[in-house]
């Protein structure tokens, strides 16, 4: 011991205490993190685990895409408030700035006895902590006549990407005085007030090239998210254009003919000259794989978002059932900083701090009409509890409206940073 | 196996030894700091940032971000985000990230 100076004593000491409490580092080896999904969840975990743990621990991200189109801000692409390219984001910063290793590939499986991810070209992938965050799959049957073959014809355009362009471009090419109809998705879904700026966003590309055309909406639920600030906004802005049926009022969609381009409900049958259908969702694929899902959606621990099937296994986004917090971009990129505090804890013995979850919602309605909706939330006993929200009211002074939207703007630009930088 | 040896003896040590000296308090606040403020990144960790909408707080003088936050907290500076992020912090919250983002170099 007299050999050693007091400097290599401190750090023997650091290592072999760190080496009793976790085994990969005595032998040299680093923990392993696969993050599966390069989403607003699955990005933010991946750079915060990399960025935080400072090389410590190996982290992995199986993303298919190569660049990456948001959801969010995709219905300001449709109403011409953004370009297409200006959604669209790449991992180069992940990779580049903080080392985490991106495989461009599909995850079709996992083995969480042998804690092994596997490939669809068959490669493997073993981690130590698996989070798993893989957005919306469609139910498809969940409305009559709707498939993976007809959305080409009434795109759901719910995954951001070809689909909203697609829609695009449909919307444009309406005939003059036609209809758009839509039909949003019933309960649970990704971002509750998506479906009503996309209304919204549609009416103001229509008002300026088509302003006799009409928006039939053929709502599966009795209320939804800011409705009363959406209808306020639709009367000021869009009067006489948008038509909102409620399910007792159309009495359910009974089928979708993508042929015809009609949509029948107990009501009547709707001649569509654009459709947006929008079917009811549930846990990305590589859930179910993995045997984290309770039904169509995977339950977690409110103070970590751990799997409650597999303590091994981390859910976040979309995919998890968070209540009370909705399905928002914004919901996953705060529950990935809990799970990246949790996770690094387990593998490294960093200190693990209560988890603390906060989400806002923009929404824009027309030019400078922006409205919110947000909260924060703490893990309480069986779920994630509000601790306190607000919400736009109408009446708000034009320039609130104008200022919401440009905060809108600069959460984007953070929060893309926040995933990707 | 010879090196492997020593290494855990003086894992044992180092768990006598640090059972024996206190936690460091300054430690954890900055990296509690660091973890509260990973609720702002998301906001206002953008180098695009316009300042009318969300500013970049990075680099900023702690004693303005005391002031700011706390007028938040008591609802007496405008913006429902920030009344309902600060209106949950305490005073050695606001403090620590106070302390953490103007530590930090500005981002512009």
């Amino acid at each position: 011991m007299s050999k050693i100076s007091r400097r290599q004593f401190s750090q023997a000491v650091g290592l072999g205490a760190g080496a009793l409490a976790f085994p990969n580092i005595a032998f040299g080896a680093r923990p392993r993190v696969v993050v599966v999904g390069g989403g607003a969840g699955g990005a933010t975990a991946a750079r915060y685990i990399a960025k935080d743990s400072k090389g410590a621990v190996d982290v992995t991200l199986i993303e298919a895409s190569k660049r990456y189109y948001t959801c969010f801000y995709s219905n300001l692409y449709l109403g011409g408030y953004r370009n297409y390219a200006s959604i669209g984001h790449n991992y180069y910063g992940l990779a580049v700035n903080h080392g985490v290793n991106v495989v461009h590939e599909w995850a079709a499986s996992v083995d969480p006895t042998n804690k092994v991810v596997k490939l669809a070209s068959g490669a493997s992938v073993p981690y130590d902590r698996l989070i798993l965050s893989p957005g919306i799959d469609f139910k498809y049957d969940s409305v009559p006549g709707y498939s993976p073959e007809v959305q080409s014809k009434m795109p759901h355009a719910w995954k951001s990407g070809t689909q909203a362009q697609l829609l695009k471009r449909q919307v444009l090419n309406m005939k003059k005085g036609g209809n758009f109809v839509m039909v949003p998705p019933t309960n649970p879904y990704r971002c509750p007030p998506g479906p009503y700026e996309r209304v919204s966003m549609v009416a103001h590309l229509l008002k300026r090239s088509n302003p006799t055309a009409k928006i039939i909406v053929l709502d599966p639920k009795p209320k939804f998210s800011k409705q009363g600030l959406f209808m306020d906004g639709w009367t000021r802005h869009y009067s006489g254009m948008i038509e909102w049926i409620d399910p007792q009022a159309h009495g359910g969609i009974k089928n979708v003919d993508a042929t015809k381009m009609e949509i029948t409900t107990d009501l009547d049958t709707f001649k569509a000259d654009a459709a947006c259908v929008i079917p009811a969702q549930k846990a990305g694929g590589i859930a179910m794989a993995a045997g984290v899902n309770d039904g169509d959606w995977c339950p977690v621990n409110p103070n970590s978002m751990a799997s409650k099937a597999d303590p091994n296994i981390y859910v976040l986004g979309d995919a998890s059932v968070a209540k009370s917090m909705p399905k928002s971009g914004f919901s996953a990129n705060s529950q990935a900083k809990v799970v990246a505090n949790a996770v690094r804890g387990e593998l490294t013995g960093s200190k693990v701090f209560p988890a603390r979850y906060s989400n806002t919602c923009w929404s824009l309605i027309a030019t400078n009409d922006g409205i919110k909706v947000g909260a924060s939330y703490k893990a309480g006993d069986s779920k994630i509890d509000v601790v306190s929200k607000f919400v736009s009211k109408n009446g708000e002074s034009a320039e609130t409206r104008k200022a919401t939207y440009e905060e809108s703007i600069d959460w984007y630009n953070g929060m893309t940073a926040d995933m990707f930088a | 196996m010879k090196q492997r040896f020593k290494a855990g003896s003086l894992g044992l040590l180092g768990i006598l030894v640090f059972s024996a000296i206190p936690r460091i308090s300054e430690g954890r606040d900055i990296e509690y700091g660091k973890y509260l403020s990973s609720e702002c990144s998301t906001c206002h960790g953008s180098k695009k940032s316009t300042d009318s909408g969300i500013p970049s707080i990075n680099g900023m003088s702690a004693n303005y971000l005391v002031k700011a936050l706390q007028q938040y907290r008591s609802k007496t500076r405008k913006n429902s985000v920030m009344q309902m992020i600060a209106g949950r912090l305490d005073d050695e919250q606001i403090s620590s990230l106070a302390a953490y983002f103007s530590s930090l170099r500005s981002l512009k």
